[in-house]
């Protein structure tokens, strides 16, 4: 009795909850609510041919320029602009500069567009660009590398003059930077209402790290984009940002997981930018452990990656190989696979014989009872790629442990020195020079393992003193296949950047810097 | 009718056990591929009769890596609560024993702080001091898991002080030692046993939690908790690359339930007298 009373009340409830859960079956076609209807049914429907809707990991804290990223994500929405830009193909390109010539090897003059205006309305002038280089200089730590060696004035009213304290810089080069947008130095960036730029998008609503919404800018001095407003939201949670694109509410998800590849693959609501950043994904080995200063050792470690399984592995077949540092840069694609150029795990093996470590019973290197092990610290998405080089470097007979972690642990290791390698990538975009001494030259922010050596110093001084395009590129490449044959870092592949695209969205361009160029004047809605 | 029940319960929870502990330590008989052997021609294969649960993302056969992952997990957690048992009956005992003595006053305090702290939020404070590692997660488990068995015990030690059995003891001249060990401890064994049971599911699904979160076994060695978090990924387009570690976990977790549930039907004095 007992149990009938219970039983009923629970075949009660079963029906109550299949009921429920039949509520959330898709709507089939000729259902009633499936039912034609005037009512706008999806965002995609009643907005997408007005607001172009981006979904990111992060946008601007801040609406001024001269805050940390800040100037990255206006340049990349179309708000704010430099005076010059990389194209798709690297190729340095006049924005609000209308051409540059180097009057000698320390002095260039940049015209400005004669057009080129702020938001308010107010004329772009040398004077107002020199203003607002000069507050960037004085507010905002990550422009210095681009232009501490420069001296800004202004020649007449559309004429810039920049003076180099070395011989032969790249003066457009450094002034394409996202960091270098030029920005009204009179104004204030405390709201909305103050703000003055000079994009295509004028920015109309801010929340910080929330929501950034843009409208066309109407004292645009170039040709005006078709799609009315702009909408930059940040959705940090990378499988929710993919959800967000998959279902139309928003129309470019940027930063998708390479795990998610083949799943965006299969949707036929999306398509897929997946060019390879300009940035290398580099082993960085600490040069002041005993077992890494050998060369042998180095150089052994660097032949037994098999580049192309790890980007099977760990980018989802989205990238390339490349072996040398600078050369995931397209202006340096020739020198790919100029060192390493093959998988070869008995040279590997063969190098480490000379160096004394020699394989013991049980398959692992041995010299003077130590094994040769190596721990891999790894962070952010890079776990597959670290699980894939230790099973890489296992099968050579080293010791390979990983490390997946939060960046934070690896800056503290690199602090107390106590760390053997670890995977970071840094941008190759860039005056050659600047990048390649900061990553080999003794004192350089990005030479982590302490590399210092005789003849890339001297190749680095050669470099810097080059008087033409020709020698500096030439050294350039001399420089980075010379640091390659000494591996104080291993080269592996650039870094993919996945951004998924609406495919009723035409105009998107690949670039190796997505991150700055996600809007453009083209952009237009099309039927799916 | 009920005490029925109970053992047909403890039976199958036993069984269960019997059949996932059997598959686990055979994993090299039953499965003989290498746990960690990458194969890049055989990445997110669905399951077939030469992958009985596919391949995950480095082409590893998933059934191979559960079983040996179910050792590491087995094993681990089964020393932990070891651990934790021991730690808790010891000071249970010894602060029960000691009942109102400042040792036992210390010992209340500090287990009141660890109670009220999150076990993830401290097993996290852990990794980030002394790095992520399977070994750092079970010393954070063993600092937090034997606060249970302590105040189990020493309510029990508590309540059997006062029997009769331990003042004929007491009378005796028998040493405190010995009433400890010999009367009283003994008293606390089948109510912790019952306890440890329940806890040993529960433990299974902490530790695989926080390895989901990347804070326990380190790549390559295979965790059940590490490989649904590899597997959260593909789960949309591969979804059998979830189903070996899950199906382990919640058959492992159901197995431990009901061996508990069995025991604390036949054991705890209170629940055999409730059901007569």
């Amino acid at each position: 009795m007992n149990r009938k009373k219970i039983i009923w009340p629970m075949l009660v409830l079963l029906i109550l909850i299949l009921a429920g859960c039949s509520g959330n079956q898709p709507v089939t076609e000729g259902s009633e609510s499936a039912a034609p209807t005037n009512e706008p049914t999806s965002q995609t429907d009643s907005k997408a041919p007005e607001e172009l809707i981006i979904a990111d990991q992060e946008i601007a804290a801040a609406l001024d320029p001269v805050q940390p990223l800040t100037s990255s994500y206006l340049v990349a929405i179309g708000a704010g602009e430099t005076l010059f830009k990389a194209d798709a193909e690297g190729k340095i390109q006049p924005i609000l500069a209308d051409s540059a010539e180097a009057v000698d090897a320390a002095t260039w003059e940049i015209r400005l567009k004669p057009n080129a205006q702020f938001w308010s309305g107010k004329k772009l002038d040398a004077e107002a660009v020199v203003a607002s280089l000069e507050r960037s200089r004085e507010l905002d730590k990550q422009i210095m590398p681009y232009i501490q060696d420069l001296t800004f004035s202004a020649i007449d009213e559309s004429t810039l003059q920049v003076k180099t304290a070395r011989a032969n810089m790249d003066v457009p080069l450094n002034l394409s930077s996202y960091q270098t947008l030029i920005h009204n130095a009179e104004a204030s960036y405390d709201s909305v209402e103050h703000m003055d730029l000079t994009g295509m998008y004028a920015v109309t609503a801010f929340e910080p790290q929330k929501r950034m919404e843009l409208a066309i800018n109407e004292n645009y001095w170039g040709p005006k984009p078709t799609i009315a407003r702009v909408v930059h939201e940040q959705i940090s949670d990378e499988q929710t940002r993919m959800l967000s694109v998959l279902s139309g509410n928003s129309h470019i998800a940027q930063k998708m997981p390479v795990s998610a590849i083949s799943q965006l693959q299969a949707e036929e609501a999306v398509t897929l930018s997946t060019t390879p950043a300009s940035n290398t994904q580099t082993v960085y080995l600490n040069l002041n452990r005993l077992k890494f200063q050998d060369v042998k050792v180095r150089q052994a470690l660097a032949w037994s990656v098999n580049r192309e399984e790890l980007i099977v592995q760990a980018a989802e077949g989205q990238s390339f190989p490349v072996t040398t540092w600078l050369s995931s840069n397209p202006a340096f694609a020739e020198a790919r696979n100029a060192v390493y150029t093959r998988y070869d795990l008995d040279r590997a093996g063969q190098l480490l014989d000379e160096a004394g470590w020699v394989l013991d019973g049980s398959g692992v290197r041995m010299k003077d009872g130590e094994p040769l092990s190596i721990k891999l610290m790894t962070w952010g998405g890079d776990r597959a790629l670290g699980e894939t080089l230790q099973y890489q470097w296992t099968q050579l007979g080293i010791q390979a442990e990983v490390q997946h972690g939060d960046y934070s642990l690896i800056e503290t290791a690199r602090e107390s020195g106590e760390w053997d390698a670890f995977i970071e990538a840094w941008s190759t975009f860039g005056e050659p020079f600047t990048l390649l001494s900061g990553q080999y030259a003794p004192t350089g922010g990005g030479n982590y393992g302490g590399f210092d050596d005789a003849k890339t110093n001297e190749l680095l001084q050669q470099l810097s003193e080059a008087s033409d395009e020709a020698s500096r590129h030439a050294l350039a490449l001399e420089v980075n296949a010379h640091v390659a044959e000494q591996a104080p870092v291993i080269s592996l592949y650039p870094r993919s950047q996945i951004t998924a695209i609406s495919r009723n969205l035409e105009g998107f361009v690949d670039h190796f810097r997505p991150f700055e160029n996600l809007v453009n004047e083209n952009l237009k809605f099309v039927s799916p | 009718m009920n005490s029925r029940r109970a053992s047909y319960t403890l039976g199958f929870g036993v069984a269960l056990l019997a059949l996932l502990a059997g598959s686990v330590l055979a994993a090299s008989w039953l499965s003989p591929n290498d746990p960690l052997a990458m194969n890049v021609g055989a990445r997110l294969q669905q399951p077939s009769m030469e992958h009985w649960l596919g391949t995950d993302r480095f082409g590893r056969d998933i059934l191979t890596r559960t079983l040996h992952g179910g050792q590491t997990t087995l094993i681990s957690c089964g020393l932990a609560l070891l651990s934790a048992v021991l730690i808790g009956l010891l000071l249970g005992a010894l602060a029960g024993m000691f009942h109102g003595s400042l040792f036992d006053i210390a010992l209340m305090r500090i287990i009141d702080v660890l109670l009220a702290f999150p076990f993830m939020v401290f097993a996290m404070v852990i990794a980030a001091l002394f790095g992520t590692s399977l070994f750092h997660l079970l010393l954070a488990v063993v600092v937090v898991w034997w606060v249970g068995f302590a105040r189990l015990t020493r309510s029990l030690v508590l309540q059997a002080k006062n029997s009769t059995t331990v003042d004929a003891a007491r009378v005796l001249g028998t040493s405190k030692s010995v009433i400890l060990f010999r009367e009283l401890l003994p008293q606390a064994f089948g109510p912790v046993l019952v306890l440890a049971t329940f806890e040993l599911g529960n433990l299974i699904l902490a530790i695989a939690a926080l390895s989901f979160l990347g804070l326990g076994s380190q790549p390559p060695s295979p965790e059940w908790g590490s490989m649904l978090a590899d597997g959260r990924a593909h789960f949309m387009t591969s979804p059998h690359v979830l189903l070996g570690p899950a199906l382990w976990i919640i058959l492992t977790v159901l197995a431990f339930n009901c061996i508990g549930e069995g025991l604390r039907d036949r054991i705890d004095p209170y629940e055999k007298a409730r059901i007569g």
